[in-house]
């Protein structure tokens, strides 16, 4: 015993190393900080209220790219408005015709980012609207541009938004053009890789992606992003396909909120099947 | 600044550290490369108190910093403490504050441990996911390892001067 006792305490820094290492490795694999539910609204809330109180200060580097992004965006905007006011009145004339109701649109809240947080590149944004303004985890964030990512926690007056560079998020999405369906995720560093698309399909640089329907996180058809480059893999049947978001994470300033979250039943019914997937392969 | 004292200072260091790097991150960020302050903080603690501390130190304080950053839970504790057993190995007995910040070991230490802390966290960050853990490492991990060593300067200045002064 006493020799067990001299062991340990000649060795204590290696022992409780290895020790907090695996109880480390227990936490991570436990779960997210997502499951300490309102223990993180209270975190929430007070990041939020500090993110507020120092979003004054400007970033000199950050106001000039943003200037001159603003600027290009005016002028794609400019003739974005002059096509749409045209497609907008052969739309009306079409529904008309063929006595179509009009869609049911979404409501939006509209949100100003008040916190930044980057760690090692994994981004996330925090809102200055929460759950008193009917902000709820799992609706979808969108900008003019596209899509921003979801809500992932809130607190009475803040929200917190998982952005699409993140390592986490996958985002069932679709070629606009020729609705191939494929798999949007972050390739670590500017840009974001459609997985899933055959060789055999055409890809064209620039073709739209958007979420597709078959998504159970996103509402379908929002813009993600435009095909930067498509490479054959050679050691796979797919292509891979660098795609640019539309929406400019850096230079967020005001997104809007789409009160409401896709439909959870159908992710429910996956989840649980995922579940047992994974019990039947673990054997727990 | 003795015994339960010094490690106050240490604590108080490390919640400044902590809500510093989440709240104002975005200001403190150069092309999307992030300091990690509270491993100055971890580096200072090793080298002054020893080891054992730093590597306890590392895991609350990374655990502390994973709940309030939103990362996932253990993955800060579990680097923050591999950087304060790396750190530990640089003790001397007769360290004391000054010593331990106002010497260029701190800074060499910083970034010993800064890229070790890196690359464990690029490799648990990457695992999960489709990202080429090399180029991920040479881009995040290694700059932000310099951007923190270029961090660990101002300290070691400030504790460099005092030193002079003090002699």
């Amino acid at each position: 015993m006493q020799r067990f006792i001299e062991f340990v305490l000649r060795y204590r820094e290696h022992i409780i190393a290895v020790l907090l290492s695996i109880i480390a490795l227990a936490l991570m694999s436990y779960g997210d900080v997502t499951q300490l539910g309102g223990f993180r609204a209270l975190i929430i809330g007070g990041l939020g209220l500090a993110q507020e109180a120092v979003a004054w200060i400007p970033n000199p580097i950050a106001l000039q790219r943003e200037n001159q992004a603003l600027r290009q965006i005016n002028m794609e905007l400019l003739q974005e408005v002059m096509v749409l006011r045209k497609a907008g009145i052969e739309n009306e004339q079409l529904r008309r015709m063929l006595a179509l109701r009009q869609n049911a649109m979404f409501t939006y809240r509209a949100a100003s980012v008040v916190g930044k947080t980057t760690f090692r590149t994994r981004q996330y944004i925090t809102l200055d609207r929460g759950s008193n303004d009917g902000i709820k985890p799992g609706m979808n964030v969108v900008t003019d541009a596209g899509l921003v990512g979801s809500v992932i926690g809130t607190s009475g007056h803040f929200a917190i938004v998982q952005t699409l560079f993140n390592r986490d998020v996958r985002v069932s999405a679709r070629l606009a053009s020729t609705r191939e369906e494929g798999i949007i995720a972050w390739d670590g560093f500017e840009y974001l890789l459609l997985h899933n698309i055959p060789k055999t399909h055409t890809v064209q640089v620039g073709d739209l992606v958007v979420t597709s329907s078959l998504s159970t996180r996103y509402f379908p058809d929002i813009p993600i992003g435009t095909v930067e480059s498509v490479v054959p893999d050679p050691s796979s049947m797919f292509y891979r396909i660098t795609v640019r978001p539309r929406v400019e994470f850096w230079r967020l300033e005001q997104v809007f909120v789409i009160l409401h979250t896709p439909p959870t039943e159908q992710l429910t019914l996956e989840n649980a099947l995922q579940e047992f997937i994974n019990h039947r392969i673990t054997g727990r | 600044m003795r015994g339960i004292g010094e490690y106050g200072v240490y604590t108080i260091a490390a919640l400044l550290a902590i809500i510093v790097g989440t709240i104002a991150s975005n200001l403190l960020s150069v092309g999307g490369i992030t300091p990690d302050l509270l491993l100055l903080v971890i580096v200072a603690l090793a080298l002054h108190k020893g080891q054992f501390p730093a590597i306890l130190f590392g895991f609350f304080s990374g655990l502390l910093f994973d709940i309030v950053s939103t990362d996932v839970l253990g993955s800060n504790a579990l680097v923050k403490l591999v950087a304060g057993y790396v750190a530990g190995f640089f003790w001397r007995e007769e360290a004391t504050i000054r010593s331990s910040i106002g010497s260029t070991r701190y800074v060499g230490v910083t970034l010993l441990c800064a890229l070790v802390h890196n690359a464990v966290y690029s490799l648990l960050y990457t695992r999960p996911a489709d990202i080429p853990l090399g180029e991920f490492y040479v881009k995040n991990g290694i700059a932000a390892a310099l951007y923190t060593t270029a961090l660990a300067l101002l300290p070691f200045f400030y504790a460099s001067r005092q030193q002079e002064e003090a002699l």
